[in-house]
């Protein structure tokens, strides 16, 4: 009995849902169940998104606590909200690039080191990788906006059970037209970084 | 997706939102009319008939609008049904309230063609104001409740409760709620049916469909005859279910909980026998004591109150089977579950250990370091100009009331707008203004959306005008319903299928009502804006400012379709760094780097307000 729990999360615009609708495309077109949920508050840009995507013998749309397989953060201090789904096998990838919050810029919070979350998180995950997603998105799509695809290639690279080419078909289905060849070879680029990762 | 969702493709499996499938289900049962207001978790339903109308229109044709308000949609699908056709609505828990008058009444006169309401709660409150468990209403009311336990589910159901609601001449409600409205699964395509909108005839029915007291006494009995009727269909419902298993301990599994009971079963590595219910109204009374009668305990497992719980105590005492549940424990009273809570409860039953806090004490250390991130105003929301510059104001004249409505402008409460003093439901903005100007010293300024203004914004002024009230309404304008995800009301010139309409000016329908006063300003013009708050508030009696400008995302998007190039604005080096346009403004697309306030180009929408704010005239559009 297989079963996969993936939480991915990030802020409001960085393309979390996209994601996981992708994802779970691939899934569906490789014969497996698969379930997702979302949650988005109030605004439409800016707030904190998180997507419990499940592949295989699931039936509950979120992933017990402690549980999480995967957890990819597409925003550095997002992963600190989500402790909760941390456990010993946990594998976390976390994007480098932060996004300072208003809360930040007015004063009243302060902005954590990257060398600090990670310190913090790590000794509740079973594997922590922090990668410059956007900066590869930047590089190979031409856009900041292709991050989320190059962290479901290294996903992918880190062991979801998914094909590449089941992916990029998804993602062929999801993304406007003149968008796939760039993000084909920013999901490529993200998959052959988390094999690497993995070894 | 869409294009899964009018997929001609019977058998096929698609992956689709929870609302998503419920729309399908619609489609698939032949649907004639939908009318709906937004209101999150339920918007997509609304959303996705509107989408899919125009791509079956010679396929599977049905009318769908974007109605002013819960009751009004409400009414329209009545209208329908009693014409003998296939009517539905879709709203949040609490639009339910705004409904609720004609819900009580139809239960009575009975549906013909089919009437299915769809109500999604929001347990945990994601995006409500309450946590309301709308199966009370079925209660109430005496309308059949139906709760899908999958997003598979959620469509078949949808579905049925077409067929039921005509076979059994129901209104029938059928219970959604964030989890799975905003969950994905696999669905299974049914036939989408070939249909016109083919008009009938009148056939009046006074004696049911007017429910003066000689008639409504008549049909409160055989309104009750017909839930009994139903009641003896759900003992024997497909979507109602029990799994055998091992013991006399045994549980009752409502809805999505009953996924959440199934794994946490697995990962306790227990079988016991599980009830499975999607009829919430009427219980299946029969099922239920025939399961009971084989226990000795039983956990009920229901989101958000004991309503079956209740029920199942007073069905349980005849048989000496002890029930837990919320009431006793076992379960937490408030907010949603999740498979991990519900083990917990189980494991107390089954007398094993399980434990859960650990994970929530790491996740609390670990969030301590995280900067809070609120949902904010979007970059550009013409929101922030207008709450900015009634802080001025505000500021200026001293103490102020302030009360507010239902939508992004909401966020306005945040510091350091601090717009927003009291929030309680659609249109009691105005509504509540109207009480505090008996009995304040000081002014009032209320803000209200554009929707909301259509929804309940009238009334209460209408209410003002006739009472001589003294306040200041003010209507942010954004030309949509911008928290729901974009839908248009009656102030914009297209209809739910995308038909071009008639829009209805705000600033008319003020006049029409006897408004003295009644300017219309541009959002992003502070000077003006300001200005006409001064000029509105030494006005004797209410008075309304209409703050105009589209919604940021929308505005952004209608010039990246045009063509036109998006020029960000930037930070010169006449900066003296005053932290105004920080501290007093905050932009989300302006961050500080070194000390220094910087514009990030990719979250600038270029609407300049930053520069008007500037006192040093440091902020300009970029080169």
């Amino acid at each position: 009995m297989m079963k996969v729990n993936i939480l991915i999360v990030g802020v409001g615009g960085q393309g979390v849902l996209t994601t996981s609708g992708i994802l779970a495309r691939a899934a569906m077109e490789e014969g497996l169940n698969v379930v997702s949920a979302e949650t988005h508050g109030m605004a439409q840009r800016g707030g904190s998104v998180e997507v419990h995507l499940r592949i295989g013998d699931v039936r509950s749309p979120l992933i017990p606590y402690g549980h999480a397989d995967f957890i990819a953060s597409l925003e550095p201090v997002e992963i600190l909200r989500y402790g909760h789904y941390m456990g010993d096998n946990t594998v976390a990838v976390v994007n480098t690039r932060p996004i300072s919050p208003p809360s930040v810029s007015t004063g009243v919070a302060k902005y954590p080191e990257l060398e600090e979350i990670a310190d913090r998180i790590r000794p509740h995950l079973g594997e922590l990788y922090t990668v410059n997603a956007s900066e590869i998105a930047e590089r190979l799509a031409g856009t900041i906006q292709a991050t989320n695809v190059v962290m479901a290639g290294i996903l992918i690279g880190l062991g979801i059970p998914l094909k590449l080419n089941s992916v990029e078909k998804a993602l062929g289905e999801v993304l406007p037209e003149k968008m796939v060849e760039a993000n084909i070879k920013a999901l490529r680029e993200g998959f052959q970084l988390g094999e690497k990762l993995r070894k | 997706m869409l294009k899964d969702v009018i997929l001609d493709a019977p058998g096929k499996k698609v992956f689709l939102l929870g609302n998503e499938a419920i729309a399908r289900g619609a489609i698939e049962a032949g649907i004639d009319v939908f009318s709906a207001y937004p209101g999150t978790p339920s918007s997509e339903i609304t959303d996705t008939l509107n989408a899919a109308c125009s791509h079956l229109k010679d396929r599977m044709e049905y009318r769908m609008e974007y109605a002013v308000n819960e009751k009004v949609a409400f009414e329209v699908a009545i209208g329908v049904s009693l014409a003998g056709k296939r009517g539905m609505t879709a709203m949040k828990h609490v639009g339910l309230n705004v409904a609720a008058d004609p819900l009580f009444s139809f239960a009575y006169v009975g549906a013909r063609g089919a009437f299915v309401c769809v109500s999604a709660d929001d347990p945990s409150m994601h995006s409500s104001q309450n946590e309301q468990d709308n199966r009370w209403y079925g209660i109430a009311a005496k309308v059949p409740v139906v709760e899908p336990s999958s997003v598979n589910e959620a469509k078949e159901i949808t579905k049925n409760a077409f067929e039921l609601s005509e076979n059994f001449s129901l209104p029938f409600i059928l219970r959604s709620y964030t989890r799975l409205s905003h969950s994905s699964g696999v669905v299974e395509l049914g036939e989408i049916p070939y249909k016109k909108i083919e008009k009938v005839e009148w056939e009046r029915h006074p004696e049911t469909d007017v429910v003066l007291p000689a008639h409504a006494r008549r049909l409160k009995p055989r309104l009750q005859e017909k839930l009994k009727k139903l009641e003896d269909y759900f003992n024997g419902w497909d979507y109602n279910w029990v799994d055998e298993g091992d013991g006399r301990k045994g549980l009752i599994a409502c809805g999505m909980s009953y996924n959440y009971a199934v794994e946490a079963m697995e990962n306790l590595g227990v079988e016991m026998p599980v009830l499975k219910l999607s009829s919430m109204n009427p219980l299946p009374g029969k099922l239920i004591t025939d399961f009971l009668s084989n226990l000795d305990e039983v956990l009920v497992v229901e989101e958000v109150d004991p309503v079956v719980e209740m029920q199942v105590r007073v069905m349980a005492a005849e048989f000496g089977v002890r029930v837990h549940g919320k009431m006793d424990g076992y379960l937490p009273e408030n907010y949603e579950y999740n498979v991990s809570i519900v083990q917990k409860g189980i494991a107390r039953l089954a007398g094993k250990d399980f434990d859960y806090s650990s994970y929530l004490t790491t996740a609390a250390e670990l969030v301590k370091i995280a900067p809070p991130r609120p949902p904010v105003l979007c970059p550009g929301c013409p929101h922030t100009a207008v709450f900015y510059a009634i802080r001025n104001v505000v500021n200026e004249i001293g103490r102020t009331a302030l009360p507010s409505d239902i939508g992004c402008y909401t966020l306005g409460i945040n510091k350091p707008l601090e717009g927003v003093d009291i929030t309680i439901c659609m249109g009691a903005s105005a509504g509540s203004s109207n009480g505090l100007s008996y009995v304040l010293s000081n002014p009032v300024i209320a803000t209200i959306g554009d929707s909301t203004f259509f929804h309940t914004g009238i009334p209460p002024l209408i209410n003002a005008v006739y009472n001589g009230n003294k306040f200041v309404l003010v209507v942010l304008d954004n030309s949509t319903t911008g928290m729901t995800g974009h839908q248009p009301h009656p102030g914009v010139d297209v209809r739910g299928c995308g038909e071009k309409a008639d829009s209805i000016r705000i600033e008319d329908v003020c006049r029409a009502l006897g408004v003295k006063f009644v300017e219309v300003v541009h959002s992003y013009n502070l000077r003006a804006v300001e200005d006409s708050l001064k000029r509105a508030l030494s006005h004797d009696g209410v008075a309304v400012i209409i703050a105009k400008q589209p919604c940021a995302i929308l505005w952004t998007r209608e010039r990246r379709r045009k063509g036109i190039k998006i020029r960000s604005l930037e930070i010169t080096d006449d900066c003296r760094e005053c932290m105004k346009c920080v501290n007093e403004f905050t932009c989300p697309a302006i961050y500080i780097q070194e000390g220094k306030p910087e514009i990030d180009p990719a979250l600038c929408v270029g609407c300049g307000v930053c520069a008007s704010v500037c006192p040093h005239r440091a902020i300009r559009a970029a080169r």
